[in-house]
């Protein structure tokens, strides 16, 4: 796991500085393979908040 | 505190669960720690958050638990039935809770328990960092790889 991939999920995450978070967001609309990478993240993190006993209680 | 242990006995017990992935032992689990609470009642700092001192005393019970069972040599999987009680009414959503509650028992524990403390308790990284006295990029590699592992077993 690279360190791209971490921060790739903490801005999903939203726990990245904003300074980091920028220079992200840059990447992520220049690079489609990155963009891909981000939303194949990003659904596994909705399959998480979807989960009842993540959300209900 | 006997109120605020009953307030947080749901997130204890859930904590519990996926830390263990077997009810008996979560049962268990959490009655050791409220046991454990009461009676070091006194080292509880008023004013300081109840549920990550409960927290950090169920996983210091599981981690003493961890040492003899690796005597024991027991396995224990995660049931999604129980992991679901008080779940969500929609069978579609269940099916798919149960579905990513299986692929988080097939985490390592430390993956599993951070996945919890973050996505299933709402820590920001910064706190479950403190929760589990490891370093945040610790927590950021940890949740990283369980997101990219998830991804696969969710496919």
């Amino acid at each position: 796991m690279g360190d791209e991939d971490t921060e790739l999920v903490a801005l999903s995450d939203n726990e990245l500085d904003q300074d980091s978070r920028s220079r992200l967001l840059t990447r992520l609309e220049e690079d489609t393979e990155l963009r891909k990478r981000y939303e194949r993240l990003q659904e596994t993190g909705g399959g998480l908040s979807r989960c009842p006993r993540f959300v209900d209680l | 505190m006997r109120r605020g242990l009953e307030r947080c006995l749901t997130r204890l017990w859930r904590y519990a669960l996926l830390l263990s992935k077997a009810p008996d032992v979560a049962e268990d689990l959490v009655q050791a720690t409220c046991v454990r609470a009461i009676e070091r009642a006194d080292q509880y700092t008023p004013g300081t958050r109840l549920d990550r001192w409960l927290f950090a005393i169920l996983k210091s019970i599981w981690l003493n638990e961890q040492r003899a069972r690796r005597v024991r040599g027991r396995e224990t999987s995660i049931d999604p039935e129980n992991a679901l009680i008080n779940g969500a009414k929609e069978l579609e959503t269940n099916i798919r809770a149960a579905e990513v509650l299986t692929a988080i028992g097939r985490l390592p524990e430390p993956q599993r328990e951070t996945v919890l403390l973050v996505y299933g308790e709402g820590y920001s990284y910064a706190e479950a960092a403190n929760l589990l006295g490891i370093p945040i990029g610790t927590v950021m590699s940890r949740l990283a790889t369980a997101r990219s592992a998830l991804a696969r077993l969710l496919e």
